[in-house]
């Protein structure tokens, strides 16, 4: 039961990417609009599913299972996904439409952070996708946060917990890109991440989403033409370069 | 290994034996069972008619020191009316680099004669001696030299007369008048073989779309926006290694995509062929693939192209109805492979009772779907739909002011 339910939220996952894809490409505002519908939709169908299959699943077993996990990953990933979706749509947007937009977006990445919580804590998951995300459309939302007290104490929570992962054996591309993010945002160079990224390849989906935030954060004017507006860039050249953006 | 209670026993090794066949059937180069491979390989020595060496299947531990190799090896040439010079040979006689294990199962399969000494009654050359009669249906002759201790007591009369056995020993030099016939039943037990083997084990019927997505998925695990790293070895250190990979994994999807809309056409099936599980599943395929495909592919003019037709043919299946009715009949299967009407009363929730009353109002579409084709062909998929849907909404009436 588990492989059909993620076999076919997969699917829907896939098409909800693509059209996502599709409208971040597009120059026809109106056709831009109905594909960021279209995959919002899917995105939400998708999640759906997958909170009834995780009913099923605890229905069924007292104890957290590898099947609940399994469940549980597709779903902290679509929120993170769909959460993406909304800040990607709110930044076509202006004033309170956008803010309005971002402020869904943080919610899915609130709904996503807790999914992926309870697997860092239950299913031993090495994933800090959401938990940086959210701190990233609040940024989007207010760039002055990046002075804040708070806020910083929050980066270094997502720091403390991707460093925890690094050593714990965590080596993939988006721990790379969450570390080098979180270390500028901190106000840190991140250069040993930045040269494990020039060193490897990983798949288109990559390097456009991450260059996505990257562009996002720069577009709002944060750093103000400073040390982390040059990391940024830095970052952001990197992405475009190895990911062969245009 | 360390096994718990007997019950344990038989459940590890029930699990192992299933996920030693679900790995064999699912990956190609699953070598848990090497002889099974070797066995498939095409001869890689050509050698053939006179100057091929005899193979010789026998125990190592005592062979070589009491002379016995020699008096067997001289026996077995004027067996077969060989000169002095032919060669009788053992795997460790060889001298090649190759694997011992794929020479041998390669000579026990392709070499016209082979004798088997199973004196010592050792297990392995009771094996390798299994594999030369299912594989090779005549040339086999076996030797025994009761006069060993532990050689005549093992082995029942029944197998001794099947291997219609050619008795030896040390004192007497020859045994060539012995080598005339061979054991009658020896062919059966390939003839056998051949006629009952699955083909499916061999992965001969396996279908062609899925295998070619099969590799491309090795690239990378089937979570592709999280998993996002280059699995082979070296194909994300090496960027331009990596982009190969990648190409080719992507080549690989576009020619699944290519055959699968060419040879079975799925985006021509109507919304009755559906109720057919092949149909059904060639849709499945066929929808999972655009899918994964309009997400992979980039600009340029050869993705365009393949973009503008998986757009035409997913227009086709969406105009037909029969994405639609696909939908509908997926859900009716999840519907079925967790029936609502089982679960305990104490465990259903509120959101359950919302859920299957949404899964209620789904059937009753695919009921009206069904009675609109009008066509005998539905009448039981409909009564089947019909029937649960009423379970649904009994179960949904029952609990919905209990569940919590």
């Amino acid at each position: 039961m588990i492989q059909e339910l993620t076999e076919s939220v997969d699917q829907l996952r896939d098409e909800a990417q693509a059209a996502r894809k599709a409208a971040r490409q597009s120059a026809d505002p109106a056709k831009r609009e109905q594909l960021f519908a279209s995959a919002r939709e899917k995105f939400e169908s998708a999640i759906r599913h997958l909170e009834r299959g995780l009913r099923n699943v605890r229905r069924d077993q007292k104890e957290r299972s590898s099947d609940a996990c399994a469940v549980l990953e597709r779903l902290s990933q679509t929120y993170g996904s769909l959460g993406g979706t909304l800040r990607d749509f709110a930044l076509t947007k202006a004033d309170q439409e956008r803010q309005k937009m971002l402020a869904e977006a943080r919610s899915q990445y609130e709904q996503g952070n807790t999914y992926e919580d309870e697997r860092r804590k239950h299913c031993g998951a090495l994933d800090t996708y959401n938990m940086l995300q959210l701190l990233v459309v609040e940024l989007l939302g207010n760039a002055a946060l990046i002075n804040d007290h708070e806020f910083e104490t929050k980066l270094r929570g997502v720091q403390k917990e991707l460093e925890r992962q690094v050593n714990a054996g965590r080596n993939d591309s988006w721990a790379l890109a969450d570390l080098a993010l979180v270390s500028f945002l901190l106000g840190s160079p991140a250069d040993h991440a930045l040269v494990d990224i020039e060193q490897r390849n990983a798949h288109a989906s990559f390097y456009e989403a991450t260059h996505t935030v990257i562009t996002n954060l720069l577009n709002e004017g944060l750093g103000g033409g400073g040390d982390l507006t040059k990391h940024l860039e830095e970052f952001q050249r990197l992405l475009k370069r190895k990911g062969g953006l245009a | 290994m360390v096994f718990g209670t007997e019950k344990d026993r038989g459940e590890i090794l029930k699990k192992t034996v299933a996920a030693a066949l679900a790995q064999s059937g699912a990956l190609p180069r699953y070598l848990d069972l090497p002889v099974y491979d070797y066995v498939r390989q095409d001869r890689f020595e050509e050698t053939a008619g006179e100057a091929q060496p005899i193979l010789l299947l026998r125990a190592f531990q005592n062979y070589e020191g009491s002379g016995r190799l020699n008096t067997v090896e001289t026996g077995i040439r004027k067996a077969f009316g060989l000169g002095g010079d032919a060669r009788v040979e053992s795997v460790i006689d060889q001298q090649s680099p190759r694997l011992a294990g794929q020479r041998l199962y390669e000579a026990i399969r392709h070499w016209r004669r082979c004798v088997v000494d199973v004196t010592w009654w050792r297990a392995n050359v009771m094996f390798e001696l299994g594999v030369r009669l299912a594989t090779h249906p005549q040339g086999t002759f076996c030797l025994l030299d009761e006069t060993v201790l532990a050689a005549g007591p093992v082995g029942s009369v029944k197998l001794k007369e099947f291997l219609a056995l050619k008795g030896y020993n040390l004192k007497a030099y020859g045994f060539e008048h012995k080598f005339k016939t061979e054991a009658a039943g020896f062919g059966r037990i390939h003839d056998t073989a051949a006629q009952h083997f699955r083909t499916a084990q061999d992965g001969y019927d396996h279908l062609v779309d899925a295998e070619l997505v099969a590799e491309a998925e090795a690239t990378q695990r089937k979570n592709a926006q999280e998993q996002v790293d280059i699995a082979p070895l070296y194909g994300s250190k090496n960027t331009a290694f990596g982009n190969v990979i990648l190409s080719s994994a992507l080549e690989k999807r576009c020619a699944a995509w290519c055959y699968l809309v060419e040879r079975e056409r799925p985006h021509k099936l109507r919304p009755i062929d559906l109720l057919d599980e092949r149909c059904a599943d060639s849709f499945r395929r066929f929808r999972r693939l655009s899918s994964r495909l309009k997400l992979d592919l980039t600009r340029g003019a050869r993705d365009d192209h393949m973009r503008e037709r998986i757009a035409e043919a997913e227009k086709d299946a969406v105009g037909s109805g029969a994405t639609a009715m696909a939908d509908l009949l997926e859900l009716w299967a999840r519907i079925r492979a967790t029936p609502p009407w089982l679960v305990e009363p104490p465990k259903v929730t509120q959101a359950d009772c919302n859920d299957w009353q949404d899964d209620a109002d789904q059937l009753k579409i695919l009921e009206a779907r069904l009675e609109e084709l009008n066509n005998q062909a539905c009448q039981l998929v409909l009564q089947g739909v019909r029937s649960d849907r009423k379970r649904i909404e009994g179960t949904v009436e029952r609990l919905k002011g209990s569940a919590k």
